[in-house]
């Protein structure tokens, strides 16, 4: 466990301290790419301010992803139920999907205000997608001797569901929760970026409009990490929580 | 109840394809049947119709009649038959014990007779109670899926091919077991399909040979040989060949010699 973190922590270490001589020794201006102790040095300057921002956009991405785990979990369930349905949610759900969400985010603007609302808005529609079609996936990787064998023992279809479908689908659930997750505040920034005067893609829009190079890079690096760390929460959480069923 | 099944004039088609055609088969209580014949002959679709999956499940023309237990197969209640597969249809989140109890967890109340770690010292995993589908052998976890069929006290069993993905020292070992298990009692009758003369001599009273496109049954023949028909040296019995080649001439020939 310990030998996993020696090498990209060398990795990274040897990565800030090249571009530190290199940026030094080539002159390079801050306009084009901030020195990583400049950047460091903004970061610890502007710490509460990049804290209180932070919370904002991390808020607009849980909130936006818990709702999509209803949403996505609800959907996929319900044309598993009603199989009819599919036909309905899948197209629609694609479409929403791939609409450029850049476009019209601001219309979300006028209709619904410059709050977190649109924002949770984007997240949702950039996250539910997955969860959905993973999760649809895994209620049908029932395999047919397994539906066959439920089907001898006349099961019923709940019985069906909660012995077998639940229990196939978690790994699947799990594979859409990660990709979801991946994106999320990745979303939120955008949302901010388009519209608004808080949270991390306001940070980033004003420290370019005032030149400030190295507080934007410190306010990437921050949206880098905590995205990691959110990546590696949901991880480390659904393998403890979901253990029994993602052996094979 | 005497009679355990009888499948009269049963004819099955998908779409346009004929797949078995005036299938005529009675099983009685104490019986072992075996279907036999090459690939795509209908026998997993015979099987399929006496379990109520084909045309309940897989839409198909059905003709003929079947009777299990004295009832049509929309009578049937779980306990009345179960159905071993091929590997891979024990779940891999429970482990053996509880495997096995799953069909009694359904719907089948006080049905049984047997408790699960009684199944599971019979059929050899004693020690293998609480281990994963993960950490057993293949062999194991057919002997868990033979343990988990028989746990509701089935009257007929079904087997699908159920050791086809097995080695053949392995298979040996399993019909040893399937044998030690007719003559205990845990299985009362069964209904198995396979594609190995050898598995249909060891195990069945009544050797049904098939021949495809349609499939028909082109001749059933009786094993008479004592039980069980692999001795404590694990060698077949006298004689054992001799049937083996009957019906491997059958097949080769399409009628008897």
């Amino acid at each position: 466990m310990k030998k996993n973190w020696i090498v990209p922590l060398l990795t990274f270490s040897i990565l800030i301290i090249g571009f530190e001589a290199g940026l030094t020794i080539f002159g390079i201006s801050t306009f084009i790419f901030p020195k990583p102790s400049l950047i460091l040095k903004s970061l610890v300057e502007n710490w509460v301010w990049i804290l209180s921002n932070l919370k904002i956009t991390l808020f607009e991405a849980l909130v936006g992803f818990s709702l999509s785990i209803i949403l996505g979990v609800g959907l996929s369930l319900a044309y598993l139920i009603f199989p009819k349905l599919e036909q309905v949610i899948v197209p629609v759900a694609i479409a929403i999907r791939n609409v450029p969400f850049v476009a019209i985010a601001p219309i979300l603007f006028i209709t619904l205000g410059y709050g977190p609302l649109p924002k949770i808005i984007i997240v949702m529609v950039v996250s539910f997608f997955p969860i959905m079609v993973n999760l649809a996936a895994g209620f049908n990787s029932i395999s047919q001797q397994q539906r066959e064998r439920f089907y001898v023992w006349r099961a019923t279809k709940w019985q069906l569901f909660k012995k077998l479908q639940l229990p196939s689908s978690i790994p699947y659930l799990v594979t859409g929760l990660e990709i979801a997750v991946s994106n999320i505040i990745i979303a939120a920034i955008v949302g901010e970026l388009l519209g608004t005067t808080k949270g991390l893609g306001f940070v980033i829009i004003m420290s370019v409009s005032q030149y400030k190079f190295p507080l934007l890079m410190a306010a990437v690096l921050i949206t880098t990490i905590v995205s990691i760390m959110l990546t590696w929460i949901l991880n480390t959480t659904t393998k403890k929580i979901f253990k029994r069923w993602l052996v094979t | 109840m005497d009679q355990i099944l009888e499948l009269s004039d049963v004819s099955v088609a998908f779409n346009t394809r004929q797949v078995v055609q005036d299938i005529n088969i009675t099983l009685d209580n104490g019986q072992i049947a075996a279907l036999i014949g090459p690939s795509g002959c209908g026998k997993t679709t015979l099987l399929r119709v006496v379990a109520g999956i084909i045309p309940r499940k897989i839409p198909a023309t059905f003709r003929g009649s079947v009777s299990v237990l004295g009832k049509g197969i929309d009578d049937l209640k779980i306990g009345d038959l179960d159905m071993v597969f091929q590997e891979g249809s024990i779940l891999q989140w429970r482990d053996a014990v509880s495997n096995v109890r799953l069909p009694l967890e359904l719907n089948a109340n006080g049905l049984s007779k047997k408790s699960p770690e009684e199944l599971l010292r019979v059929t050899g995993l004693a020690d293998f109670t609480h281990s994963f589908p993960r950490e057993l052998s293949g062999g194991m976890k057919q002997r868990v899926n033979l343990a988990s069929a028989l746990i509701t006290g089935p009257k007929l069993l079904l087997m699908d091919e159920p050791f086809a993905n097995l080695d053949s020292l392995t298979k040996e070992s399993m019909w040893q077991l399937v044998g030690k298990l007719i003559e205990e009692g845990f299985i009362k009758a069964a209904l198995l399909v396979t594609h190995s003369i050898e598995e249909a001599v060891v195990l069945a009273d009544t050797v049904h040979i098939m021949s495809s496109q349609p499939g028909t049954i082109v001749e059933s023949m009786k094993v008479s040989l004592q039980r069980p028909r692999i001795d404590k040296n694990g060698l077949f019995i006298g004689g054992f060949g001799d049937v083996a080649n009957e019906i491997r001439y059958v097949i080769r020939h399409g009628g008897l010699r």
